[in-house]
């Protein structure tokens, strides 16, 4: 692989090589609940993004000011404050997508890519590299929940923009039937099976690692 | 020491920080949230009432109600705002009434509830199910309504919350004769009530001394007993304490707890005689038994357990005997209508009788089995 610049890889390493859902396996319970449509997936996807850069900034900046002993409840306020406000955000500003992603937006708080990145990553790198450390998770999250929900609505729903009737586009025509397996919980799990069986393949094929 | 105030320091200041944040925020936010929940309730309001000009806002018990008028202010309809506890939290939800007090709409406002479980308080299926039914209906999970498998909190706790407004509704707004129980006038006695639980048919036995209730006892119920514990004995406590039902029902177990209460209100309405569900009762029809002619006629009624058959012999223009042929009432309240109404009809040679006995729903049903088994008789065809 050829050398990049440390802040480049911080950016890029959240992305593929430690993608958090795919190689990680974290933050699993919004990435099985809200992935039925893209929508939603991807919504779910900007608003931990949000709240992980947001935190990941602050918590960088005071990371000499927080004593160890006291780090983990200061790391969940901080979050939880920032998760709450993006749920008043959404709430006032995108109410269709608040409605969808229901529980799962406070639930945020205890997504554990931000608190994790909170406490590997941001508590010991300086601020320009804990913000590219937080995007760069960010956009593999949502990129991740991205590609499952498109699985899953695609075969679910047979659409893609739903469950909105106005910009729903049906794939298949209005007759397909379609595999209403993959819109219920347990179509999440198989299809992020099959997507990291695809992951692991691509990764020993390209020699990622 | 010096350490303790450093972090206990550190952590008050991210804490102030971090409210003062949110207030902030919350400032920004409040007001468009509201205004357009209030947009969506107008919405709302357009969709069910279609001729809506104005509305009177009212508000009774903890149930809020906007009285809807059209353009020369004919009251069309009627829209509750109710919460109601629900599995996980406040399930705030519309229920949009006409002007007869029959179900339009059923809207969830807000709601916590699980995610591909409880949810389904909010889909069309669930609510269409409530749609046309008033306060004449039962709506009572298994009988006209359903409860959904995998999610019996949540849609019981909606099925006896709209059961319960469109009772407050009938009441308040649409003039249906007021059911208050008056304790005081309930004869001493002891009286048997029904109202669904959670698990199905809850049943109490309320005894009353004096005008006062001096014991509740549920006598059969299916309630899950980890939660049924929350609110045995602690309702009947409540309710023998401050002898009324107005009552915090906040315990682990909401529903049981509104159970109970319903239960007892029902067992001492039958002992009032105030009619209990759904069918408002018929005058009876006052047959003319000098014109049947001599034999012997079955027919049957509606007891409390299920139907009350008779035999009634007439010779002469007259009611000679009244023989219950069958029944599955309760033994030790059947007693107390048995013989004691048929020789009531045979002495009085009439069906409108007094039917306050301890027992009434039994003594109704002997005087419906006995006005049955005539009217098919003089009545014709029936």
């Amino acid at each position: 692989m050829k050398a990049t610049s440390p802040y480049m890889q911080d950016l890029t390493r959240g992305i593929i090589k430690e993608n958090p859902v795919f190689i990680a396996l974290l933050g699993m319970c919004p990435t099985l609940g809200v992935t039925a449509f893209i929508v939603n997936g991807v919504g779910m996807g900007l608003a931990a993004t949000a709240v992980l850069i947001a935190s990941n900034l602050v918590i960088s900046l005071l990371r000499n000011f927080i004593p160890p002993q006291v780090r983990i409840p200061c790391f969940i306020v901080i979050i939880a404050t920032f998760v709450t406000i993006i749920e008043m955000v959404l709430q006032a500003f995108q109410p269709v997508l608040y409605e969808a992603l229901g529980v799962f937006v406070p639930l945020i708080v205890v997504n554990c890519i931000i608190l994790g990145r909170a406490e590997a990553f941001a508590s010991k790198r300086p601020v320009i590299r804990s913000l590219l450390d937080g995007i760069g998770m960010g956009i593999g999250f949502t990129l991740a929940l991205f590609i499952l929900a498109a699985v899953r609505e695609i075969l679910g729903h047979g659409t893609i923009l739903g469950p909105d009737p106005d910009s729903a586009i049906h794939l298949f025509g209005a007759n397909f039937e379609p595999m209403a397996l993959f819109a219920q919980p347990a179509g999440a799990f198989i299809a992020l099976g099959l997507l990291l069986a695809i992951v692991n393949l691509l990764f020993k094929r390209f020699n990622i690692n | 020491m010096r350490n303790i105030i450093k972090l206990s320091v550190t952590l008050a200041v991210v804490g102030i920080i971090s409210a003062a944040l949110l207030t902030g925020v919350y400032n920004v936010t409040a007001p468009i949230i509201a205004e357009r929940q209030e947009a969506e309730y107008r919405q709302a309001l357009e969709l069910y009432f279609p001729g809506f000009a104005s509305y009177d806002s009212e508000e009774i018990g903890d149930d809020y109600f906007d009285l809807i008028y059209d353009g020369s202010d004919e009251l069309i309809g009627i829209m509750g705002t109710i919460e109601q506890q629900g599995y996980d939290g406040t399930i705030t939800y519309n229920l949009a009434m006409d002007d007869s007090g029959s179900i339009i709409g059923v809207r969830v406002v807000s709601h916590s509830e699980t995610p591909g479980i409880g949810d389904v308080i909010t889909t069309e299926v669930f609510q269409e199910q409530f749609f046309g039914k008033n306060y004449e209906d039962p709506i009572v999970a298994g009988d006209d309504v359903n409860a959904i498998t995998g999610a019996t909190v949540s849609s019981s706790a909606m099925i006896n919350s709209i059961r319960r407004v469109s009772g407050v509704v009938a009441e308040n707004f649409l003039g249906v004769e007021s059911v208050a129980i008056d304790i005081s006038e309930v004869p001493d006695g002891t009286y048997q009530g029904s109202a669904p639980g959670l698990g199905g048919e809850l049943t109490v036995e309320v005894e009353v001394s004096d005008g006062v209730i001096v014991s509740i006892e549920v006598i059969e119920h299916n309630e899950t007993p980890t939660y049924f514990i929350e609110a045995y004995p602690f309702i009947p406590e409540q309710i023998i304490a401050e002898q009324h039902f107005d009552i915090d029902t906040q315990t682990g177990a909401t529903i049981s707890s509104e159970a109970i209460i319903e239960a007892v209100q029902n067992a001492l309405r039958e002992a009032l005689g105030i009619e209990v569900g759904e069918e408002p009762e018929e005058e009876p029809v006052d047959i003319n038994i000098s014109e049947i002619p001599d034999g012997i006629y079955v027919g049957s009624g509606e007891g409390f357990y299920g139907p009350i058959t008779v035999e009634v012999e007439v010779a002469g223009g007259q009611i000679v005997s009244i023989v219950i042929t069958g029944q599955d009432e309760t033994p030790e309240y059947f007693r107390e209508s048995n013989p004691l109404i048929p020789e009531r009809i045979i002495e009085e040679q009439s069906l409108d009788i007094d039917t306050s006995t301890g027992a009434t729903f039994s003594a109704k049903g002997i005087v419906q089995a006995v006005l049955n088994a005539l009217d098919s008789e003089s009545g014709g065809e029936d």
